[in-house]
């Protein structure tokens, strides 16, 4: 059964289309995370689900029950939709512990000293901080609070709304982690919206894509970052390195790199030019042994040799530009930093896995 | 550094703070002392509890006779009274001028009038100023009980001021206690009938009557049918009927006659303050106003209080001082304190 | 200087307690402890409790109007009812008295207050309701609540700062006011002194009438102290203020358009229309008044001495608090909020004493009527001063101190540039104040001094409608400007 489902919304605000015919489908207990860029619609997206918005028309339903339609509204205090915030939106005059039992009055959960422990012990807060003011927080710890606040009523979608953007790396990431275990334990139904990706690829089972309020796709995070319908989601996704190839044949394209597989969409057509995108993870660089080596320039087997045209320094990795063939092709290729070639050495370059023909239009993101 | 900013600031502010009240203290009206002469010149300050049009009218037709300079200081005449003796020998003021004479008995009573001037006093009756002779009647005006028609038949009115403190009268009168003319009457009742008399019936109109601010307010109310009746000076009636009649149209005066406390005669008073900085200036103003020209303003004007000086005859709209039937009070024996105690004691101050 | 002004500051406060000790026991609670006392006690207790939850109920409701609905005229409405404002107490008295000449008493006294001083309660309430973070409100619908009980649960606590700074202010205008409540013969504490002051100067009488009016004014000082507890209501979090929703009104739309228009209709229009019927029957005579122009000129010059020094002043305790808090910036701050809390009778008496005793060299000087507006009205300057200087960036004056600019210069230059629209709104809110201040005036001017207001009373007082309108109006287009001023930075400073 689905928790979450929108069946062709549009939301408009003004002029502006923030949702445009959108169907998604959110399956009970899973984790989505949507991902896109500002003014994506992502956060448009949340509150449509949360009942803060209405859609212009189109039909949204939790649980199988239709919570929004241009015939139904339901308001967002019925809805039982959890919701944690960018900053957590805690009430400012009340206590820790009066934050958290806030909503159990209100949904008739049993309330009471034992709940708010347990909450706090479920979220990772120490129990001292029962009697602190939100002002008397760090960040991550506002955010804690705010969730076992929301947790507090057992809602039946719990919403995230890029909850970890504010707190600084390393707490991003302990934070994160606290919110994740706890919602898989919870077995809730939760939607991150986010527009990090590694948060997105992190957290989620299934991940959404929004561009212009359109939905570009859905899937696990492996099928979004490995097969990215076009340019724009990829770069969303993860660093690309996009080269021009020429369909020679069912799974391989001819390219700078050489001949290399390729995962072709359905429908491309051999013989047609098309661009190719790598992860730079695909591609690597081995240093040639000598300047005489007689290594032909298009190797399939080893790829082509390239000259490193600049190195800069990552810390674990170095960054490196390469020149193939002399030309115009410069390709960008991640090396481990402890044998990193300098500049002007000749390389070969070679390629794992296959690269991916783009349909669909050009963007940047 | 702060400390230097601080400092800064402060000389800044300091500055500007010494000019800008230099520049309104130099505006500020004082006494000046005229050259040694009998001709009055130069300017005088006058504490006025009269009305203000009325010292305003003196005022000018003062200035224009011989170029003396008034500024006045509105205010009430207990305030002023008891201002002038904390003043003691500060005092701004040059001529004290009241609405009723009890304010005068207490700054004469502390020493701080000059002899008024013979010629001043020849001018007024005796029955009009104090034996002392430190301060004169410069106008009078007379007890009078302003009802409505409508609420109150000729049969229903008092006897006596007195019979007010009756219980069938509860709600049913209005004056204004916290007003110096009204104060003039209870010290006459306190005169008339003695303290403990005084205090009860005072303590009488606390539960029956109603307390307007001032008198024209009082006659507002009756006017309005508010409140049946009201205590308060014949002048109010007289000027208002004089003008639009607005707020007097419904009403009607009665005198209590009869030598009641009810029908007293109030006497408005002037002095010459001992520490004028102007004496003859300040004695020029006092003869001017209980002259000929002073009294005829009186009869002429919009006051409709009764002028004192002898051969000034009232305005002809007014019954005449001597039909009223006033209790014969001497002016110098009413006693202000006493009354502002007595009523404060009976809760109506 | 921060500390003479504080130590003068002191006078008042001073002198109730001095003469109190000095009249002696007996003579003094058998002034306090009379049933006068009683009465006007229960009457100011009354007005007092009656008036302010109603301002707070009304200045709210008008507020989340405003604020949070889609009300069509709403723009209008938010001027209108600020308009007030501009009317002074008293003025808005002899209108209501003009149309119904038999109000009297309590109910009458809490109508025209009322009806004066809700927008002190107004005007914090919008623009608190303007910032607060709609996360919040939201967090709370999530979290189950019904849209009102997330209003009574989380929108009101966290206006309660608002609504408790404006209830003492007018609570405390409830107790200095006079004019007002003389005109309607309500008597409060304040009208009984000035009585009593009429009757016999500064008498032992008026004191003991004052020591009871200051203890109820330390008692709400205390009382609003304690009601702010230690909650703190800044938003926590770095979310980007957004715009809240604003709910649509079906129905109850006509509900709240006639309650605004209400409101408008007996605080300003009723007023307005009073002043215009007596401007039309006093006619052009009434404006020929030579009187007036003298007025008019005296009320401006004290108006723009009293808002110039009192801004002066303003500056160095406003540094002193916002630059370098310390235990004696934070006294010198309370002794000013404490005796501009006092009725302006109370300073006038205490005034009045000291000049005339101490130092008769002032007495009835310019020099002692400007010290009481700064005593009056100091604290609305260095509140607003205050929220200036704080917004001034350091970042900036430290620029320009690498610059080479030397720190005098520097606070001339960088600073005061950065200040000077705070300074101007602090001038123009004691001008407002100089310009309808009554009692202080008539106890303290130079002789010969002749004030809008002191003209207008004195008019009202010989039940000279028409003659006093056009003061009334004078005051009024005085005000109007700084009360817009007021108005529009009701976005940065909720003070008045």
């Amino acid at each position: 059964m689905s928790e979450v489902e929108f069946a062709g919304v549009d939301k408009s605000f003004g002029e502006t289309k923030a949702l445009d015919s959108v169907r998604l489908v959110v399956p009970d207990g899973s984790r989505t995370a949507v991902i896109g860029g500002s003014g994506s619609g992502k956060s448009t997206l949340l509150r449509l689900i949360s009942g803060f918005e209405r859609p212009d028309s189109g039909v949204i339903s939790l649980g199988g029950e239709i919570v929004a339609s241009t015939k139904v509204f339901v308001p967002a205090h019925r809805r039982n939709v959890g919701l944690v915030s960018q900053d957590g939106s805690l009430f400012p005059q009340l206590t820790v512990a009066e934050n958290i039992a806030f909503g159990m009055r209100a949904s008739g959960t049993a309330g009471g000293q034992g709940s708010v422990d347990s909450l706090l012990d479920m979220v990772a807060l120490d129990r001292r901080f029962a009697p602190r003011r939100p002002d008397e927080l760090s960040g991550g710890q506002q955010q804690r609070v705010a969730l076992a606040r929301a947790l507090a009523r057992r809602p039946r979608v719990m919403l995230l709304d890029e909850p970890f953007s504010a707190l600084d790396t390393s707490l991003r990431i302990s934070t994160r982690q606290v919110v994740s275990d706890t919602l898989s334990a919870a077995g809730i139904t939760t939607i991150l919206v986010t527009h990090d990706r590694a948060e997105a690829l992190a957290f989620a089972d299934q991940l959404v894509v929004l561009h212009d309020g359109v939905l570009v796709q859905t899937g696990t995070p492996e099928e979004l970052y490995r097969h990215p319908a076009d340019l724009g989601t990829a770069e969303l996704l993860g660093e690309c390195v996009v080269v021009d190839g020429a369909i020679t044949g069912p799974a391989v394209a001819e390219t700078l790199l050489g001949r290399v597989p390729i995962a072709a969409a359905s429908g491309t057509v051999v013989g047609s030019s098309m661009r190719i995108l790598f992860r730079p993870e695909q591609l690597s660089v081995v240093a040639t042994e000598a300047a005489d080596t007689d290594v032909a320039d298009t190797d399939v087997a080893a790829g082509p040799v390239a000259v490193v045209a600049s190195v800069e320094f990552l810390g674990a990795e170095v960054s490196l530009v390469v020149q193939i063939g002399g030309g115009a092709g410069l390709l960008t290729v991640r090396h481990p930093a402890a044998n990193a070639p300098h500049r002007g050495q000749r390389v070969t370059v070679r390629v794992l896995g296959a690269g991916v023909v783009l349909g669909g239009s050009i963007r940047g993101t | 550094m702060p400390r230097n900013r601080k400092l800064l600031v402060a000389i800044a502010l300091a500055a500007t703070t010494l000019t800008a009240l230099a520049a309104c203290s130099s505006s500020m009206p004082a006494s000046t002392v005229p050259p040694k002469s009998d001709k009055p010149s130069g300017s005088i300050t006058v504490y006025n509890a009269q009305h203000e049009a009325l010292t305003q009218a003196w005022a000018d037709a003062f200035t224009k006779k011989t170029g003396v300079t008034v500024t006045l200081r509105n205010g009430d005449d207990s305030e002023f009274s008891n201002q002038i003796v904390q003043e003691g020998s500060a005092s701004p003021a040059d001529v004290f001028l009241t609405e009723n004479s009890p304010a005068m008995s207490l700054v004469d009573r502390a020493g701080l009038f000059s002899k008024v001037d013979g010629a001043t006093l020849s001018q007024v009756p005796s029955a009009y100023r104090p034996s002392s002779g430190r301060w004169t009647g410069i106008a009078a005006r007379s007890t009078v009980l302003v009802y409505n028609p409508s609420k109150l038949s000729t049969a229903q009115l008092p006897k006596s001021l007195l019979d007010l403190a009756d219980a069938s009268w509860k709600g049913r009168w209005a004056a204004s206690p916290s007003g110096a003319d009204f104060q003039a009457i209870v010290s006459a009742v306190l005169k008339v009938k003695g303290k403990s008399a005084t205090l009860s019936w005072l303590k009488s109109m606390k539960t029956n009557s109603v307390a307007y601010k001032g008198n024209s307010t009082v006659m507002k109310a009756v006017n309005a049918g508010e409140i049946p009746a009201g205590v308060i000076y014949h002048y109010y009636w007289f000027g208002d009927q004089a003008g639009t009649g607005e707020n007097s149209k419904n009403t009607k005066l009665y005198y209590f006659k009869n030598q009641d406390p009810g029908a007293f005669v109030s006497v408005s008073g002037g002095g010459v303050l001992k520490t004028s900085k102007n004496p003859v200036a300040a004695q020029a103003f006092l003869a001017f106003i209980t002259g000929k020209a002073g009294q005829d303003i009186l009869r002429t004007g919009t006051s409709f209080e009764y002028p004192v000086a002898k051969g000034v005859s009232a305005n002809p709209a007014l019954p005449s001082l001597t039909s009223l039937d006033a209790p014969t009070i001497d002016p110098a024996n009413l006693n202000s304190k006493d009354v502002t105690d007595l009523m404060t004691q009976a809760g109506l101050l | 200087m921060a500390a003479g002004v504080s130590l003068l500051g002191l006078i008042p406060l001073g002198y109730v307690i001095v003469t109190s000790v000095m009249t002696g026991w007996p003579t003094f609670s058998a002034l306090v402890f009379r049933p006068r006392v009683g009465e006007l006690l229960v009457n100011t207790v009354l007005l007092v409790v009656v008036t302010v939850p109603l301002c707070a109920l009304v200045g709210l409701v008008a507020a989340w109007i405003i604020e949070r609905t889609t009300l069509p005229g709403r723009r209008a409405f938010a001027v209108l009812l600020v308009a007030p404002l501009a009317i002074p107490a008293f003025v808005n008295s002899y209108g209501w008295v003009s149309l119904v000449p038999s109000l009297n008493g309590l109910w009458s006294g809490v109508l025209v207050a009322g009806l004066s001083y809700f927008p002190l309660v107004y005007l914090p309430c919008v623009a608190t309701l303007r910032r607060l973070d709609p996360g919040i409100e939201e967090a709370a619908a999530s979290l189950g609540l019904s849209p009102a009980r997330v209003f009574l649960r989380v929108v009101l606590p966290q206006l309660r700062l608002s609504l408790l700074g404006g209830s003492l202010i007018i609570a405390l205008h409830l107790l200095s006011e006079y004019g007002a409540f003389a005109l309607i013969r309500f008597d409060t504490f304040t009208t009984a002194i000035v009585e009593q002051f009429r009757s016999t100067f500064n008498g032992p009488a008026a004191t003991a009438l004052a020591s009871v009016l200051v203890t109820l004014c330390l008692v709400l000082l205390v009382g609003e102290t304690g009601g702010r507890g230690r909650s703190r209501y800044a938003r926590v979090g770095s979310g980007s203020a957004r715009p809240a929703p604003r709910q649509r009104l079906g129905l109850s739309r006509i509900a709240a358009f006639s309650f605004l228009g209400a409101i408008v209709l007996l605080s300003v229009i009723v007023p307005f229309a009073s002043v215009a019927r007596w401007i039309v029957d006093g006619g052009a005579a009434a404006w020929a008044n030579p009187l007036l122009p003298a007025a008019l000129l005296q009320t401006l010059g004290y108006g723009l001495v009293g808002s110039v020094i009192a801004a002066a002043v303003a500056f160095p305790i406003s540094i002193l608090a916002v630059r370098y808090p310390s235990p004696l910036a934070k006294g010198l701050e309370s002794v000013n909020y404490v005796t501009s809390s006092l009725p302006g009778i109370v300073t006038a008496l205490a005034l009045v004493t000291v000049s005339i005793r101490l130092v008769p060299g002032i007495y009835q000087s310019a020099l002692v009527v400007v010290l009481a507006y700064c005593l009056m009205f100091l604290p609305r300057a260095i509140v607003t001063l205050r929220a200036g200087l704080s917004q001034v960036p350091p970042g900036i004056e430290e620029a320009a101190r690498s610059l080479g600019l030397r720190p005098s210069l520097t606070f001339a230059r960088v600073t005061l540039r950065f200040v000077m629209p705070s300074a101007v709104a602090a001038a123009a809110l004691v001008f407002l104040g100089v310009a309808n201040e009554l009692t202080a005036t008539l106890l303290l001017a130079p002789n010969g001094t002749r004030t809008l207001a002191t003209q207008f009373w004195s008019n009202v007082n010989d039940i000279d409608y028409a003659g006093a309108a056009p003061y009334a109006t004078l005051l009024i287009v005085l005000s109007l400007p700084v009360t817009f001023l007021l108005f529009s930075r009701s976005k940065l400073v909720s003070t008045v």
